[in-house]
């Protein structure tokens, strides 16, 4: 049985390095690489189910057309092809090419994601998203305070004396960081989690903190403060190496742990004994989650945390440092994130860059000359994964013409007029990057595509080529049908960098030129200071925000004023956080569809804890309605007394039919740094359904 | 040294990986597997940790389906130790799942037969360790050769037994207990009742009416021999007959593989429930003859045997509860086949004593057990009709019926007998209780939930 090196290309930690073994052109078994250090113990269930997802036979395989009773028949190829032409020819005529969105998210990685915007560019323009839905406050926080987002290697935790799970839950979201984390524990290793909820991960760690959502700010100036009063700072770094620490000093003397402790709700001692750990503890490494920075003060929340790394000189170090977004995979991109989600400066005429991806269905119903009449959408699920469903679904319902690519009828290919399958990672091969681990990986070709699928390269092509765009203007920018032509401009790339070739990548996972084991190891920050900035006049400048991380209530917290009505008011008709973390079954929409994960995760429920249950007549099971303005999902409740009470949680990704698309109440709002969507920012009121 | 899963609570985050894995390894389809993660404290209540357990076929040194298999589908793999169900030589009669405290081997209701993990023999044959061990991404589940002395299956949820599994957990360790760091601002919402009760896999009645009936006419058809053996009452040789091919009837019907219900008796040197598919066959086959028969010394050499091999069909037929009845003892349970079976032929055969001292014995045993349950609560009126009825029709009609009318007993009062007996029947199905790591979970969650402490602690800090 022929075994092949790829690479799981999800929007997903861990990234894994795969082996798989296909026979008679099925895909029989999928095993790990082992030469990729950071997964090498096995992949996923995710990436096991791949075996039926390959296969589902919920998978398009052919263009569908929308019929006008709503139902989808399959058409040839030449006919979607020239459908789409005349619809493109048609609106460009008339309004020019900007009333075409083209909107690309984050469903699977590769170099030839780049395909698209060539050929927008090449069709004469578009228009586009700026930001991203994901983890920009936290990246453009790292920007501003260190320079540059590098951590150490994912092994490099193990090294660790202690470990902070910051709005982490590793367990189900990076499950092969764990191993280490436990290696750091078996070796005397002390673990901090910092979560509302009460994850597989909160369940081993040494001190658990359950903080109100949005708080976290709050917690780390108090640590900050504590490890000050203990005589905690590594004075020698801060003086060589951070900028502003006196005025972070002044700044945090007045914010006590017992302050911290009555913002986030919890336990003055617990504020007190992070403090005591970092002042007294190293290497300490901390590890941040996506989930805390998508609220409208998570910026200055993120910029906070990394100052108790820089006060205490845990950067630089072994076991040292900050996990959040290694993007030492990142050598091809020639504006690296977070700056390449930020809107030009100066547009260049052609690509309209107006919509902010936190506000899309918003933004696509605002833009004028030209209005939009036209999407394209490839690689995404906007309609339940970008906030506030219910105007998202209006903005693609104003449309006149509606394109998505998708192997499956996700709730946005639902939306569309046309939809065209799109390939699996199995059946075109490219080079992917990562975020937690540096490697360079082959996600290679390993079974041809079923039935009429096609890769988007190939799609692009033949619509190029009905547009009349010159074969010449395409030849270098998309690569050809063939796998050589595909594999030859993947060549090309790779060819730049020294001891890149296909062929080492075919071996095994291949670390990037300049790789830094221990990130900032010579100590030099590429911020305008040459220093870890805890004072960062870009942040000023750029954004508007104190120079100095500081706290303030998010916008829609049950401290904060909001929209005219007194929140946190005993009248307050949205009393509860809803949280929408990411489970093990799923990658964000993804693989919730097949039996195998279904089998383990049927259907969506509400926690809630049983206070909050019993104040609103709510038992196990009870039918509710979770709600607020901009809209409400209807499921059962689950009693979790592990939750933080005044919160309730749905996991993200659910499909419409399933009932529990958490975006139908979430905000179009974005991060007070870096253009991210601040959709964790998001009150409900919860009761019983009748 | 024997090959053995290898398993460490600290590390399994509960994902399920090994599930797929064995799914897909052994080409099991989307909706099966022969590995389950079980989680003990899922519901997180405050002071108890959460951990998980993953658990397929331990490939016991006793192995308790092997020995129950009354088919002799099971067989040990002397290459690897792994216990092994061919599927080809199963008649989908489910008694191995009954004895095995695991949960290992599992009905595929779209096959008939009994499907359990392999060890991933073919893996091992090769040098590689099982799919499920060789796949987990936490290293948490693994396969090793190890001494006898390094098994260890002492866990929270983990059956006690004494079959020698093969299996080594490694003891959990929680340094804080993450539910005692509630505080603040949350109570403990203990006004709300959670559904802590983990899937059990349990015998329903609704399953099993079949067995139930069948073990009913086979105490019916003991008592017709008897009374016509005994000379007290005249059995016609049609109805006997055709109570027997109804009890063999329900009894193939219970069976995944009906068509290979001969393999039932390949068991008899060990499996009760050989011996009792044996002796029913012969007391249906030689009764018959017997009341057919018209000469009087071969219907006596055919009716005495008949009933020596019923007398084993009924101690057989309750001895195949024995794993499962909670209290172990079937045979003495009020409506215990060997019992039900002697008071029929006592009261069909009109031997007052017989009927007296087994009927009274019933009765004592019955009326204990329902004053030690109890009735009340939600359904206790239809269960005082239920305790009404079983002793009314079971004792009350049959015994005025002897008072008022004498022996031979009228039909409808033996019916009356029946139908009491019947009831009882139902109630023992009820009782039944397949030992599981889902059952031990409960027992287990209900110990650790007694030894919480009545006040919330302090919020947890290190202990440094």
């Amino acid at each position: 049985m022929p075994v092949y090196t790829t690479a799981c290309p999800r929007n997903c930690y861990s990234t894994c390095g795969m082996r798989v073994h296909v026979e008679d052109g099925e895909i029989r078994r999928i095993e790990p690489h082992t030469g990729n250090r950071a997964t090498p113990e096995g992949v996923c269930l995710k990436g096991l189910s791949y075996v039926e997802r390959v296969r589902s036979p919920d998978r398009i395989l052919e263009p569908l057309r929308r019929t006008a009773t709503g139902s989808y028949t399959s058409i040839e190829w030449s006919e979607a092809l020239d459908l789409i032409a005349t619809h493109l020819l048609r609106i460009r005529a008339e309004s020019g090419p900007q009333s075409i969105l083209y909107y690309a998210a984050s469903g699977t990685k590769g170099l030839l994601n780049g395909a698209g915007a060539e050929f927008w560019r090449l069709f004469g323009g578009c228009t586009t998203t700026y930001g991203d839905l994901c983890w920009p406050a936290g990246l453009e926080a790292t920007r501003l305070t260190l320079g540059d987002n590098r951590n150490n290697a994912p092994w490099d935790i193990a090294n660790a004396r202690l470990i902070v799970l910051w709005g982490k839950n590793p367990a189900e979201t990076n499950i092969h960081q764990m191993p280490f984390v436990q290696q750091a524990r078996e070796a005397g290793a002390t673990v901090v989690v910092i979560d509302p909820r009460r994850t597989e991960t909160a369940e081993s760690a040494d001190l658990w903190l359950r903080p109100r959502p949005g708080t976290d700010g709050a917690i780390a100036l108090a640590a900050a403060n504590e490890i000050i009063r203990l005589g905690g700072v590594d004075d020698q770094f801060v003086r060589d190496h951070v900028l502003g620490y006196d005025e972070f000093e002044a700044r945090v003397a007045s914010l006590s742990p017992a302050w911290a402790a009555e913002i986030a709700e919890i336990p003055e001692v617990q504020v007190r004994e992070l403090g005591r750990l970092l002042a007294e503890v190293r290497p300490a490494t901390i590890s941040a989650g996506f989930g805390m920075q998508r609220y409208t003060n998570s910026g200055q929340t993120m910029r906070a945390i990394l100052a108790l790394l820089a006060v205490t000189g845990n950067l630089g170090r072994p076991g040292a440092g900050w996990v959040y977004a290694n993007l030492q995979s990142a050598i091809f991109d020639e504006v690296k994130d977070p700056l390449a989600f930020f809107p030009p400066e100066r547009p260049d005429g052609v690509m309209r860059v107006s919509i902010s991806t936190a506000r899309l269905g918003h933004d696509m119903l605002a833009q004028r000359d030209p209005p939009l009449r036209m999407a394209w959408v490839e690689r995404g699920n906007p309609v339940t994964q970008n906030p506030e469903t219910n105007r998202v679904l209006e903005a693609f319902r104003a449309l006149e013409f509606r394109v998505v690519v998708d192997q499956f009828l996700t709730d946005t290919a639902r939306e569309a007029d046309l939809v065209l399958p799109a390939k699996s990672m199995f059946e075109q091969t490219d080079v992917i990057g990562a975020y937690w681990h540096p490697y360079l990986q082959l996600r290679q070709k390993v079974i041809e595509p079923p039935g009429a699928v096609k890769p988007e390269t190939e799609i692009y092509r033949l619509l190029a080529e009905r547009l009349g765009i010159p074969d010449e203007a395409i030849a270098n920018r998309i690569p050809g049908p063939t796998d050589e032509e595909v594999e030859a401009f993947l060549e090309e790339r790779l060819a730049r960098f020294d001891g890149l070739s296909l062929e080492r990548l075919r071996e095994g996972p291949v670390l990037p030129p300049d790789h830094e084991e221990v990130a900032f190891a010579d100590l030099r920050f590429p911020t305008p200071s040459g220093r870890v900035e805890l004072r960062s006049e870009e942040a000023q400048r750029r954004w508007g925000i104190d120079p100095l991380p500081l706290y303030h209530e998010s916008l829609e917290s049950t401290r904060g004023e909001h929209a005219g009505r007194r929140v946190g008011a005993p009248d307050d008709p949205y009393p509860l956080y809803l949280m929408t973390p990411n489970t093990k079954n799923r990658i964000h929409s993804q693989f919730g569809n097949l039996r195998m994960i279904r089998r383990l995760d049927p259907a969506p429920a509400v926690h809630i804890h049983p206070d909050d249950a019993e104040r609103r007549g709510i038992a196990d099971g009870t039918p509710v309605r979770v709600y607020n303005d901009r809209g409400e999902l209807r499921l059962p409740a689950r009693l979790d007394p592990g939750l933080k009470s005044g919160c309730v949680s749905v996991t993200n990704g659910w499909w419409i039919s399933d009932g529990g698309t958490v975006n139908f109440c979430s905000a179009g709002r974005e991060t007070d740094i870096g253009f991210g969507a601040a959709f964790h920012d998001n009150l409900v009121e919860v009761e019983p359904s009748v | 040294m024997r090959g053995a899963f290898v398993f460490d609570p600290n590390r399994c985050t509960g994902c399920s990986a090994c599930e797929l894995a064995c799914s897909i390894e052994n080409q099991l389809g989307t909706d099966r597997s022969w590995r389950s993660v079980l989680s003990f404290n899922e519901r997180g209540i405050p002071g108890v940790p959460v951990f998980h357990l993953s658990l397929a076929c331990n490939h016991c040194e006793t192995a308790a389906c092997m020995e129950a298999c009354p088919a002799l589908a099971y067989e040990r793999d002397p290459a690897t130790g792994a216990v092994l169900i061919r599927q080809d030589a199963c008649i989908g009669c489910r008694y191995c799942s009954w004895a095995c405290p695991y949960g290992a081997p599992r009905f595929e209701s779209d096959r008939g037969v009994m499907g359990k993990c392999t060890f991933c023999s073919h893996r091992l044959a090769d040098g590689r360790k099982p799919a499920c061990a060789a796949l987990c991404p936490t290293g948490a589940l693994d396969y090793e050769t190890l001494d006898e002395d390094q098994l260890l299956a002492q866990i929270d949820g983990m059956p006690r037994t004494q079959l020698g599994p093969s299996i080594r957990i490694l003891p959990l360790e929680r340094r804080s207990t993450a539910g005692l760091t509630n505080a603040v601002t949350t109570g403990s919402g203990a006004g709300v009742p959670l559904d802590v009760t983990p899937h059990e896999p349990r015998i329903e009645l609704a399953g099993e009416w079949s067995l139930a009936v069948f073990t009913l006419l086979l105490a019916v058809l003991f008592g017709l021999l008897a009374a016509d053996t005994v000379g007290t009452r005249a059995v016609s040789p049609l109805l006997f007959a055709t109570i027997s091919a109804l009890a063999a009837g329900l009894s193939l019907a219970h069976l995944g593989r009906p068509a290979r219900a001969w393999r039932a008796v390949l068991g008899i040197r060990r499996s009760p429930v050989s011996r009792e598919v044996l002796g029913f066959g012969l007391m249906a086959s030689l009764g018959t003859l017997a009341l057919s028969a018209s000469e009087a010394t071969v219907s006596a050499a055919a009716a005495w045997p008949g009933l020596a091999a019923g007398l084993v069909a009924l101690v057989s037929a309750d001895r195949v509860y024995g794993p499962v009845h909670h209290d172990g003892s079937p045979v003495l349970h009020s409506a215990g086949v060997l019992l039900t079976g002697l008071y029929l032929a006592g009261l069909m055969a009109g031997s007052a004593g017989m009927a007296l001292l087994i009927g009274g014995g019933k009765l004592v045993r019955y009326v204990r057990r329902t004053r030690q349950a109890g009735v009340s609560g939600p359904g206790a009126a239809i269960r005082r009709l239920a305790v009404a009825s079983r002793v009314g029709l079971g004792f009350v009609v049959p015994a005025a019926a002897w008072v008022i009318g004498g022996t031979p007993l009228t039909f409808w009062a033996l019916v009356a007998a029946v139908l009491g007996e019947a009831i009882d029947r139902t109630e023992f199905y009820s009782e039944l209780e397949i030992v599981s790591p889902a059952r031990q979970q409960r027992l287990d969650l209900d110990e650790r939930l007694a030894e919480l402490p009545s006040s919330p602690p302090a919020p947890a800090l290190i202990q440094s």
